[in-house]
């Protein structure tokens, strides 16, 4: 039948987080994977940040797990990206922090500062390493999938599941949008030429909107009730499973101990 | 005798807030088995008469009986079950994250679980030819394929009642051609509301026009597309270059 449609609108996608592949990491349960990677970034959240070889041993834990999944070092660096703002936010506080100083040449550092810098740089490298090799070894529907079976209530499950399914098709529109306005002549370059994009920034949410309300009347139209049905079985996670899947976390977790010794 | 699937008598609907009536005094009797073609220009209540076969929307006016039953609160979950409603827009109709769960939601509303459940998503997903598209995301199916999987969604219910609103919008010529095929060979009663007049004469023998809210004119397909100026007469036209020997004339009213 028909072929793709928006080919000129065709980039990323939501979808295209996954990288498909057959390591161990890959083939591990979802749902372990997202357990380990929620219990995991928690711990390294609350390690103390004078922690240094505990934080340290984390960023290990995380090379060594992109490493088995055999993610392109490109791909994921270029993911890392996302953490840029915090790392400049953590670049700042040396100079602004108060307290005790340290000269390095004629630079003036706050060490509190440089704590504070280490601890939001160290931990948003390593929390969103570690999002990063769980969301590049885990096709979309698994990890909602997993979701449900971690017993996060259906409602939120579904918002999730409608995000990932249209999320796409929404910047389809604004693409498409954005051509038809430099196809006409639009130059954006400036900010008083914000308007025409404004406008259909309010033309995509009115768009979304009425199509929020036909697949309602299609979901009706197969007898939705308010609740959403279970579509498929839920297979139990095996010990083994959870067991490797919460290897990171362990890690971690030992880590924080041997700080915490009294 | 057999009941028909669909009796309209004296059907009025306008959407609120709205002073005009989409349907106003519309009368229509389509048997079983029967594919009927709903033709009509643009705003002419295809798709509201389309809504009303399944409860979307109840009659404000008139008559609805829909496989012997009365359309109105007390039957709508009865028609959800056995009114399959195809959308235009394949992506309202998919939104589940995979086409597998899209096909398993009408069953699994309906209360099938286990074995049962998957039996009625392969019976959809096979009737389309589709059993590939089990574990894909719907956004990035061609338009056929996602036209297939809305289908599948309808066709897991195992429903007596197709009614499809404009099934070949976004299809290719070859897309077009395999969906009328496969909807020739479904068997169940069909309403489908097109816009496409080849696809219309391919698919359906019987077919009714709407025009100021009501049936104008209802007869076989082949003869009601042979009388260019009545269609023109009610908003209609056939595609370039187009002909059909004119043989008998359709019944108005």
């Amino acid at each position: 039948m028909s072929g793709h449609h928006g080919a000129l609108t065709r980039g990323a996608s939501i979808h295209g987080l996954y990288q498909p592949g057959h390591s161990r990491v890959h083939l591990l349960n979802p749902t372990a994977k997202m357990l380990g990677l929620v219990v995991f970034v928690t711990l390294v959240a609350v390690t103390p940040r004078t922690a240094v070889a505990a934080l340290s041993a984390n960023a290990v834990v995380v090379a060594l797990v992109m490493v088995v999944s055999k993610l392109p070092a490109r791909m994921v660096l270029g993911r890392l990206a996302a953490v840029v703002p915090f790392v400049a936010f953590g670049l700042l506080l040396p100079f602004i922090g108060t307290g005790t100083r340290v000269h390095v040449g004629a630079i003036s550092l706050s060490v509190d500062g440089l704590w504070a810098s280490w601890n939001i740089v160290a931990k948003a490298v390593i929390g969103a390493g570690a999002a990063i090799a769980v969301t590049s070894t885990t096709a979309i529907t698994d990890l909602l999938s997993g979701l449900e079976r971690l017993k996060v209530p259906a409602v939120l499950v579904a918002i999730a599941a409608f995000m990932v399914r249209y999320v796409d098709l929404v910047v389809g529109e604004l693409a498409r949008m954005r051509i038809a306005m430099v196809s006409r002549g639009h130059d954006p370059r400036w900010l008083w030429q914000i308007r025409p994009i404004a406008a259909s920034l309010a033309s995509v949410f009115v768009r979304t909107y009425e199509r929020g309300e036909r697949i309602h009347l299609a979901m009706l139209s197969r007898g939705y009730d308010g609740s959403l049905p279970v579509t498929r079985d839920v297979e139990p996670l095996r010990t083994s499973e959870l067991c490797v899947g919460l290897l990171p976390a362990a890690i971690a977790f030992a880590g924080l101990a041997i700080v915490l010794w009294p | 005798m057999i009941e028909p699937a669909v009796e309209i008598a004296e059907l009025a609907f306008r959407y609120p807030g709205s002073k005009e009536w989409v349907l106003d005094g519309l009368d229509l009797v389509v048997r079983a088995g029967e594919r009927v073609a709903l033709l009509g220009a643009n705003g002419s209540g295809k798709t509201t008469l389309l809504a009303h076969l399944n409860g979307l929307l109840t009659p404000q006016q008139g008559a609805l009986r829909v496989l012997g039953h009365q359309v109105g609160p007390s039957s709508i979950a009865e028609l959800r079950r056995r009114v399959g409603l195809v959308f235009q827009d394949p992506d309202d109709q998919l939104f589940m994250s995979t086409i597998g769960d899209d096909v398993a939601f009408g069953p699994a509303n309906l209360g099938l679980r286990g074995s049962e459940l998957e039996r009625a998503v392969e019976l959809g997903l096979a009737s389309v030819g589709a059993e590939y598209l089990r574990d894909r995301v719907g956004h990035h199916l061609s338009g056929g394929e996602k036209r297939r999987a809305a289908l599948a969604t309808v066709l897991s219910m195992e429903p007596e009642l197709l009614a499809l609103d404009e099934p070949t919008s976004g299809l290719d010529p070859v897309g077009t051609r395999e969906l009328a095929k496969l909807l020739i060979g479904l068997g169940t009663t069909q309403l489908i509301a097109t816009h496409d007049m080849a696809f219309a004469l391919e698919t359906c023998p019987r077919s009714v026009v709407l025009s100021g809210a009501k049936v104008v004119l209802d007869g076989p397909t082949r003869e009601l597309l042979a009388d260019e100026a009545l269609l023109a007469a009610h908003g209609l036209a056939l595609p370039f270059g187009w002909r059909i020997p004119q043989e008998v004339q359709p019944t108005e009213g």
